[in-house]
């Protein structure tokens, strides 16, 4: 198999917890929790999990905007968790991110042409006349026309704010996008426009995305391989098809179940999960997601599971099952 | 040609533009500010040619005379033309005022983005030395250090402005801790932006209109703080034209002589109230929210 594109080795970051007059650290959010994946180029991964998991931060670390507890992020054999700044700046024109909110991505006080090509002005890239032609070309490519280029983002509806980050995005001509909940914020209509627009993009510009969403339909639409996250820790990876037909820890079970399905007469079984997330400042024993497991055995309040591959390509962590 | 394609290409800042105007002259008050405003700077910076006497020329036999063809407001007990006092006053504290918020601000919100921005060891130590000013009541904190210094009007803006920067760093501060979480900034650092880039790019922009706001509300402040400083003696020292400095000695004729306090006292009043209503019109105006509310 060919070398990824990314390749994310016992990626940690914990958040301090500050308290009293000092702001001494009393404690740690376990935000990612030693996750390892890799991204090959060309693919869309998506990576799911309800609020809180660690998808964002997983997401943020990798671009380096949080800096990794430990770990290795390695993007085309440079790990870019231990590039000095001035390398790391250059590293950013190959990844970049869309946000999820459109109303608080784009700086309202600048116009559009500004916004699409801060980053070209950043890298130097292009002369002004040619970052203008720019701008408009990208304007373009993303579905909107060139002449919006002198309005400001309060002119621009959500959808089109989100083609505008999009743009930005795209400016730098990246290799990696991170799709931060790209479309959660936008309305059915406008969501799947926006997708379509990407997946248009993918193949123009044989780009990856990390696709990050707790909507299961968005990511079973969009991905090749998905990664599902659990209270900071990776408990499933799998191609799309295996992971929808086949299942296998009971946490990814329980989340496909709750995709509501358009047919009223369609009753299918509910896994209703008992209890909350524990909170990432001091998770459980073992695995996770015992507390909330249906299938909890002893092992599971011990022993931490590790990654085993149960067919090729498709890997769980849990005890239920064993390499 | 070149206009032509100014015009086009700010089209919709000056439409804006037009509709901010068009608020305003809707709105009494936010118009009575402005106007009032309006006319004072406009007396402050043509004041050689409104006054008719010069303000510190004293003409002993005609003290205390009162409001006249000839002179409009009176005269003062050294003879001094009140009207030409008040116009030079207004200009004197106009300038005072405007030293004052412009050193302040300037200062005061620079130093708020950065500890803002970076957070840590920085913006605790600037924030717990702004508390410590902010502690005192201002007016005694100036008036201890204009009485270290010594009385003069140079003076009296130093001390103003020391126990001033504390409101706008303040100010800053809040506003760029909201705005620096927002996505944008962390998309510009996705783009490899430099903090200061963003810090003078995008940060600062977007914090701008409290600022200003404030900065006009305290213009009035200021004059009301500059002419506390002059009338206990602290500030202008006579006969130098000034409101505070002019009510200070009326006040010992107030009851024969009552044209020598109460025309400055107007005036300062007018001044500030009109400073007021400008600022909070002009908060109304900034706020997308209230702004609707002003049609």
């Amino acid at each position: 198999m060919e070398r990824p594109l990314l390749e994310v080795r016992h990626l940690v970051k914990y958040f301090p917890i500050r308290r009293g007059v000092f702001r001494r650290t009393v404690g740690w959010i376990k935000a990612v929790d030693d996750i390892s994946f890799d991204v090959y180029e060309g693919e869309t991964l998506g990576l799911v999990g309800e609020s809180g998991c660690g998808k964002t931060t997983t997401g943020l670390t990798i671009l380096r905007l949080e800096e990794p507890t430990s770990g290795k992020v390695v993007f085309q054999g440079k790990n870019l968790a231990e590039l000095p700044p001035e390398e790391m700046r250059k590293e950013r024109r190959n990844l970049q991110i869309i946000f999820q909110d459109p109303y608080s991505s784009l700086d309202p006080r600048m116009r559009i042409k500004d916004i699409v090509s801060e980053g070209l002005l950043s890298h130097n890239l292009y002369d002004r006349k040619r970052r203008v032609k720019v701008v408009g070309d990208l304007l373009q490519k993303v579905g909107l026309s060139p002449e919006y280029m002198n309005r400001f983002p309060h002119e621009f509806s959500g959808g089109q704010r989100q083609r505008i980050g999009i743009a930005r995005a795209l400016a730098l001509n990246p290799k990696l996008i991170v799709c931060d909940e790209a479309v959660s914020a936008l309305d059915v209509s406008i969501r799947s426009q926006v997708i379509n627009l990407l997946e248009d993009l993918q193949k123009e510009f044989g780009l990856t995305y990390i696709f990050i969403a707790h909507d299961l339909s968005v990511i079973k639409h969009i991905s090749d391989r998905i990664v599902v996250m659990y209270l900071g820790k990776i408990v499933e990876v799998a191609p799309k098809k295996n992971l929808f037909d086949k299942p296998l820890h009971p946490y990814t079970k329980a989340l496909i179940s709750a995709v509501p399905v358009p047919n009223p007469d369609f009753r299918k079984h509910r896994i209703i999960l008992q209890g909350d997330v524990p909170s990432p400042a001091n998770p459980p024993q073992g695995c996770r997601f015992h507390p909330r497991c249906p299938n909890a055995m002893d092992a599971c309040r011990t022993q931490e599971p590790q990654m085993v591959e149960v067919e090729d390509g498709h890997f769980v962590a849990c005890h239920l099952y064993k390499g | 040609m070149s206009l032509k394609n100014w015009t086009k290409r700010h089209e919709s800042q000056l439409k804006e533009l037009r509709y901010t105007g068009f608020l305003i002259r809707r709105n009494m008050l936010i118009m009575t500010g402005f106007i009032i405003v309006g006319i004072m700077v406009l007396m402050g910076i043509l004041a050689p040619y409104i006054a008719p006497y010069d303000p510190t020329d004293m003409q002993f036999s005609q003290r205390l005379l009162p409001p006249s063809a000839g002179h409009l407001l009176g005269t003062d007990d050294n003879g001094m033309d009140i009207f030409s006092r008040i116009v030079y006053g207004i200009r004197l504290d106009l300038l005072i005022a405007i030293t004052v918020i412009s050193m302040v601000g300037v200062f005061g919100t620079i130093l708020g983005v950065f500890s803002g921005y970076y957070g840590g060891k920085l913006d605790e130590i600037t924030m717990r030395i702004a508390d410590i000013f902010l502690s005192f009541p201002y007016l005694l904190l100036a008036m201890a250090i204009a009485a270290v210094l010594g009385p003069s009007i140079f003076h009296s803006i130093i001390a103003i402005s020391v126990t001033w920067w504390p409101i706008y760093a303040r100010l800053a501060r809040g506003a760029t801790l909201s705005v620096k979480e927002r996505e944008f900034v962390e998309a510009s650092r996705a783009i490899g932006e430099s903090n200061i880039y963003i810090i003078f790019k995008h940060i600062l922009p977007n914090i701008i209109a409290p600022v200003l706001v404030q900065a006009t509300l305290d213009m009035g402040n200021v004059i009301l703080e500059a002419a506390a400083l002059s009338f206990i003696g602290l500030g202008a020292q006579p006969p130098q034209p000034e409101l505070g400095l002019m009510i200070s000695v009326g006040r010992n004729f107030m009851r024969d002589y009552w044209w020598v306090a109460t025309f400055p006292g107007i005036t300062i009043l007018v001044i500030v109230l009109g400073f007021n209503l400008m600022g909070d019109g002009l908060r109304d105006l900034l706020d997308p929210k209230v702004r609707r509310s002003l049609l």
